[in-house]
């Protein structure tokens, strides 16, 4: 077996050591200098592009307060029963400032004209509706949409489509769809489970304006 | 007619009355021209956005960044802002956009990341939010607006090759300087 020795004299070890000492100094300072100029290289993007996208979404009033619910046959009466269902959010049929129709809902979302690309509104939950450690899931939270039509049968009650909590893919997430204006009109219902524990349930509904082309983000 | 009279009659129209009062509409507008952004390690790219309402009702706007590019963003200014119900020409888009305010958003070009080279391009997007407050009803849902203008953050890579090569070097030169050692107190 033949044994390969490497003999190094102390010179040489020296040289190394001064020109590996070298390496390292010039290292840490090439990595350091970016470091200590960053906040020197600032820069900022300006308009210059041609084109400008402008998406504005509005809630009607009424929605943007919130939607609470009621017992549909007693409007006063505020307090929901355990097994209840569809019971009525309170604008759902209150609007009397159009002449035309009667019973038209309060709830309506509008794509403004200075929209200028079509464009989706996607909606979903915070979380379910939740009082405490206890929930009422979102698919007992429901709700339907008619654009332009408004009256006591449109949109469609009780409402058939329930709320998810992310926006995904699903069409049922759209309250418009490839719309570039236009008022949308919601009606929305709540069904109680029959072994609901007792308290106020809330939650966060989003609205949510976005490019047609384009994944919901908000 | 009594002074409990007048107060009654004035409480009762005002009970007719008060149902019919319009709600101002509240919403938010987003305006944007740049979609993607190209930002250099260990430098900062920004964006200005607009925000404007072309609504009846008063703001408070919100913005937030979202998904991907999120843990890029070096900062946004402002966070929050105050913009007045538009009460002009309602058909007068450019009054409507003149109702704004700007805001900056900016990304830092962070190298230390994982993978190292990839993945180099991120997708997610601006988010302006009408905040009008909490909610008044006993049981139901709060409802707030917002508008998504979409981005894709492409992030340079160059100094995080030096970085990487930086590290390959000093490890070179420790792993040189054990075996040196080694050598030296291996019996001759």
């Amino acid at each position: 077996m033949t044994k390969i020795k490497i003999c190094i004299n102390k010179g040489t070890t020296k040289f190394l050591f001064i020109l590996f000492t070298l390496i390292v100094i010039f290292c840490s300072l090439f990595l350091m200098s970016p470091i200590q100029s960053a906040d020197n290289s600032q820069q900022q993007i300006t308009a210059n592009a041609t084109i400008q996208i402008n998406v504005a979404i509005s809630l009607s009033g009424n929605l943007s307060v919130g939607i609470w619910f009621i017992n549909r046959t007693n409007p006063d009466d505020i307090v929901l029963v355990k097994g209840g269902s569809n019971y009525n959010a309170s604008y759902n049929f209150n609007g009397t400032d159009n002449p035309t129709f009667s019973n038209e809902t309060l709830y309506w979302i509008t794509i403004d004209s200075t929209t200028n690309t079509p464009i989706d509104i996607c909606t979903r939950t915070n979380a379910n509706l939740t009082s405490g450690s206890y929930f009422i899931p979102n698919r007992n939270l429901t709700w339907n949409v008619t654009k332009t039509f408004n009256n006591a049968t449109n949109p469609p009650y009780p409402p058939t489509v329930w709320f998810n909590e992310t926006f995904g893919w699903d069409l049922d997430n759209l309250v418009a769809d490839n719309e570039q204006s236009g008022n949308f009109y919601l009606r929305f219902a709540l069904d109680v489970p029959s072994d609901q524990q007792a308290g106020s349930y809330n939650n966060t509904l989003y609205f949510c304006g976005k490019e047609n082309s384009y994944t919901c983000g908000c | 007619m009594d002074k409990k009279t007048k107060l009654l009659i004035i409480l009762i129209v005002l009970s007719f009355v008060s149902p019919q009062i319009v709600k101002s509409d509240v919403g938010v507008g987003l305006s944007y021209n740049i979609q993607e952004i190209f930002v250099e390690d260990l430098k900062e790219n920004c964006i200005i956005y607009s925000i404007y309402n072309p609504f009846d009702g008063d703001i408070k706007a919100q913005i937030s960044v979202q998904d991907n590019i999120k843990r890029y963003v070096s900062r946004i200014e402002p966070t929050e802002l105050f913009l007045p119900g538009y009460h002009g020409n309602p058909n007068d888009n450019n009054a409507k956009l003149a109702n704004k305010a700007n805001v900056k958003v900016c990304f830092y070009g962070n190298p230390i990341r994982w993978p190292p080279f990839y993945p180099r391009d991120y997708d997610g997007g601006i988010v302006a939010s009408s905040v009008t407050g909490s909610m008044t009803g006993t049981m139901g849902s709060a409802a707030v607006s917002s508008v998504f203008a979409p981005l894709t953050l492409h992030l340079g890579s160059i100094q995080v090759f030096y970085r990487f090569l930086g590290i390959i070097i000093i490890t070179t030169i420790v792993i040189i300087f054990v075996i040196l050692k080694i050598k030296k107190k291996l019996p001759k």
